[in-house]
């Protein structure tokens, strides 16, 4: 019954299409269904686990797969959604643009609700292009010379990412005859060593690598993030990379193709470097969502170097990535919030001509302060307990380099949020800035709500973690 | 498998034709004859309603789509692309090599006679059965698309007028 989550999303649709068009309708309707959403899920979670496996001719029934990750994904969705559509309702003006992106946003919420259902090669491979082609019009939106080069080489790399998921597609389907996963994963523990799976195997990573921005596949990353209007940067930043192509990685690895040592040492090499490209290039950065995205490449490293340890029953490193996942789309969403309110008050977001902003911008100051302590990694909030996880995964897989090198490494996390923090918001301020205040409730509010959330979560972790995070061992046979 | 042959290297060579073409539009030419000649191979490998589907939709309106889009932009002089068409092909020197190499590892290791009757196997249901019992979940995500479709053009090319009218 879960996909009931795709079809009230297209009954929105309709309604708000064909029966009457109206903004304040559209709004009211989109925050009850994502709240409805959170609650379903949330609560009643395991009312709507099923691997339904389809009966032929018996009707309109899906073939869907919903357990737990799906739950946590499906959590994780809804927040991002809800913030996205106040900042949408508050960034954007014109009454005609707005109702496009409140479509465009209903959209992305089903194709995305629909892409964490998937039991299917194929139709994981149609739901990935739905969710990049809604990405790629609402970056190049408002059409200025940088939404266009940024939407431009998104494009073309996705478009590479899609052609190799495509030929992965068709060897399996060459091999298995079909392309769901049971059947799949039926086929790959008979046969292990069948070097077309291995080839298919290749592209597939490596196609998903591209999506998620893995170094060094993560030429479109900075420049999407940053020519994108604000409102979409948020949606990018929480859930496209995350749903394309982390939470595919994970579940073919736990639904189909099974844990390999290769695999580890491919997964623990290229996170590993792919938090030191992040974290280098993020130092040096003066453009504020410049920065933030080469800190997103950077936290996704932590999410790869997670999957590659195979603690002594393989889970730790699963529930750590997924944990990861959850806490940084919480914490880097309220950071890109920060950046839309400074964006649409200050109308820059060079950190050198910001200075001492905190004065006047009280709230996101300190909700920025909040965001930054969870990403780096200090108790109480959120972050903390995500990479104390990671770190204890690969300790117990016996890799204590990687391992030390995921703390350190954390040391350079903090340094440049520490800048950013010294240049941008405390100091002296500026003599251009003295009429500068604080950003409208539609902004703060969702900034305020979500460091609430990072932080008592942060402090009621155990809630979270022993509900939502460890049920996730039970898939992983 | 003489002829399967024969349409697979023809194909090789027009997605060559596609990538060293003068102008724009004799690329886009080169795209439909590469679609053309995979249709062909689909009716010799047993699958008609794939073949159909592919003639109608590549070969017949994605080119249009293209010729009507490089329709809008400026031609170049002949000298400049003289002197494109020579870079052009200085920088992709090495794609024949490899896909002559390719073809020559996948004839010899992966049996490539093997691939193509393989293909043969799997037709086995009906069309429809297939579409409309087999593979629901993917038509609601192709209805999703359809609709984007839609709303892309209204904020690509609707703003196009509004702007053009302001100035």
């Amino acid at each position: 019954m879960g996909y009931i989550l795709i079809f009230i999303p297209l009954l929105v649709f309709t309604i708000i299409n064909v029966i009457k068009k109206n903004n304040l309708l559209a709004l009211v309707l989109s925050y009850s269904i994502i709240v409805s959403q959170f609650v379903l899920v949330t609560f009643f979670g395991n009312n709507i686990i099923t691997n339904y496996v389809k009966v032929y001719g018996t009707g309109f029934k899906l073939n869907c797969l919903i357990d737990q990750l799906t739950i946590v994904m499906l959590m994780m969705i809804s927040i991002v959604y809800f913030v996205t559509f106040m900042i949408t309702n508050s960034t954007i003006k014109d009454d005609d643009k707005k109702f496009n992106a409140f479509n465009l946003l209903l959209l992305a919420l089903m194709a995305t609700n629909g892409l964490v259902m998937v039991n299917d090669f194929f139709t994981m491979y149609v739901f990935i292009e739905v969710v990049s082609a809604t990405s790629y019009i609402q970056i190049v939106q408002s059409k200025d010379k940088y939404a266009l080069e940024g939407g431009f080489k998104y494009l073309i790399l996705s478009a590479v990412a899609t052609t190799t998921i495509l030929a992965s597609t068709t060897l399996i389907f060459m091999m298995c005859g079909d392309t769901s996963f049971p059947v799949v994963k039926e086929f790959v523990r008979n046969n292990p060593n069948n070097i077309v799976i291995l080839i298919s195997l290749i592209f597939i990573v490596t196609g998903l690598f591209l999506k998620a921005g893995i170094v060094p596949f993560n030429g479109w990353l900075p420049d999407a993030y940053t020519g994108a209007p604000s409102a979409i940067s948020v949606l990018l930043s929480g859930i496209a990379t995350k749903t394309l192509g982390l939470y595919t990685l994970i579940r073919l690895i736990v639904s189909v193709f099974g844990f390999s040592p290769k695999l580890q040492g491919v997964f623990l090499v290229f996170g590993l470097l792919t938090i030191i490209v992040g974290a280098m290039f993020a130092i040096g950065q003066n453009n504020l969502k410049r920065m933030l995205a080469y800190s997103s490449i950077s936290q996704t490293g932590y999410i790869i170097l997670a999957l590659g340890a195979l603690a002594p029953n393989k889970t730790l490193g699963v529930l750590g990535a997924v944990f990861h996942m959850f806490s940084h789309a919480i914490s880097k969403t309220q950071l890109f919030i920060n950046g839309a309110a400074i964006e649409e008050q200050a109308g820059t977001v060079e950190m050198d001509k910001l200075e001492g902003i905190a004065q006047k911008m009280p709230v996101t100051g300190w909700t920025s302060v909040m965001g930054m302590l969870s990403i780096s990694g200090i108790p109480p909030f959120l972050g903390f307990w995500s990479k104390l996880i990671i770190v204890i995964a690969l300790f117990q897989s016996n890799l204590y380099f990687y391992g030390s090198a995921a703390i350190i490494l954390s040391i350079i996390t903090l340094a440049y949020y520490l800048n950013m923090q010294k240049k941008m918001f405390f100091g002296k301020i500026k003599d251009e800035l003295t009429n500068l205040s604080e950003a409208k409730i539609g902004m703060t509010l969702p900034a305020i709500l979500l460091s609430a959330v990072s932080f008592i979560v942060g402090i009621f972790f155990t809630l979270i973690f022993y509900n939502y995070i460890i049920p996730i061992q039970y898939i992983i046979k | 498998m003489v002829l399967e042959i024969i349409l697979l290297s023809l194909l090789l060579i027009s997605a060559l034709i596609t990538v060293y073409a003068r102008s724009l539009a004799r690329s886009a030419i080169g795209l439909g004859m590469i679609s053309a000649m995979l249709t062909i191979l689909m009716f010799r490998l047993n699958a008609p309603y794939a073949a159909a589907f592919e003639l109608s939709v590549a070969t017949g309106l994605i080119t249009v789509i293209f010729i009507s889009a490089i329709s809008f932009t400026k031609p170049l002089t002949s000298q400049e692309e003289k002197d494109k068409s020579k870079e052009r092909i200085k920088r992709y020197i090495y794609l024949p090599i490899i896909l002559a190499i390719v073809a020559y590892l996948l004839w010899n290791n992966v049996g490539f006679s093997n691939i193509l009757i393989s293909s043969k196997q799997f037709y086995n249901s009906n069309f429809r059965i297939v579409l409309w019992e087999q593979r629901q979940f993917d038509l609601l995500g192709q209805v999703i698309i359809l609709l984007v479709g839609i709303y892309s053009v209204i904020v690509l090319f609707k703003e196009n007028k509004e702007d053009d009218n302001n100035k």
